[in-house]
């Protein structure tokens, strides 16, 4: 069961998301496992992936350092919420 | 990257006439180029826009914009590699963001931009530009550039 720490990360990210990219859907919307990027999840596109580093490292800290790591962290809601878990501090992930 | 400026613009940029939008590159540092274009009195596009009040069109401003934004992204990439390499790529204007047109441009004025590139995250380069004339913000934003897929950055 998620915690209330990990469910208002998630929260968090969502705003974030919400915010980057100027989505028209409210924050809530936005399921925790639903794929970010194409017409099968919320619909982002690979620009929209450039906004989302950029509000990952201004809002958490944590950076993405190339698009191979981008692939891995930028799949989900969830999987965003386990990079900043694991990447607290500024130090780029190799 | 350290003579990127003495280099013939024609090295830097894919474009040609009546296509290019640079003149002149006037510094280079750190993936931040400013850059010169001169209006001349008799572009042909004054013609019809306007005429008999000649302004020089928005998107004409944002391409030199986005020229100028390819060199940074050129001048990026040779800082990456610390070398000088020729970089002949194609850059991709991919999106425009909040760009703003404060002033009209004139025939006979000579636009300054600057152009810096804040992200890079491939094949993307997230670039803040501006253009001055006469020290005057006429126009600032950003922009998105897009490297082909395919090639090494």
């Amino acid at each position: 069961m998620e915690s209330s720490n990990q469910s208002e990360l998630c929260d968090r990210i969502k705003r974030m998301i919400v915010k980057a990219v100027k989505l028209k859907i409210p924050p809530e919307r936005i399921e925790n496992t639903k794929p970010l990027f194409g017409p099968e999840g919320v619909g982002l596109d690979s620009i929209d992936a450039l906004e989302l580093v950029i509000a990952l490292e201004k809002e958490f800290g944590a950076r993405i350092s190339d698009s191979s790591v981008g692939r891995k962290v930028l799949v989900s809601v969830e999987t965003i919420a386990k990079f900043i878990q694991e990447n607290s501090s500024e130090k780029p992930i190799q | 990257m350290k003579n990127l400026f003495n280099r013939d613009i024609l090295e830097l940029l894919p474009h040609r006439e009546p296509f290019l939008f640079i003149d002149k590159v006037v510094s280079v540092e750190s993936g931040c180029v400013t850059a010169l274009k001169h209006i001349k009195k008799d572009e042909e596009y004054f013609k019809g826009h306007f005429p008999g009040k000649p302004l020089v069109p928005g998107v004409l401003i944002v391409e030199s914009m986005a020229q100028a934004s390819g060199i940074a992204c050129v001048a990026y990439l040779d800082k990456q590699k610390d070398s000088a390499k020729k970089d002949p790529s194609v850059y991709f204007l991919s999106r425009i963001s909040d760009i703003k047109f404060k002033h009209h441009v004139l025939p006979g004025d000579t636009l300054v931009i600057r152009s810096e590139v804040i992200q890079h995250f491939a094949p993307f380069f997230k670039v803040q530009t501006s253009c001055k004339v006469n020290d005057k913000i006429v126009a600032e934003g950003e922009l998105v550039l897009t490297k082909p897929e395919g090639e090494v950055v």
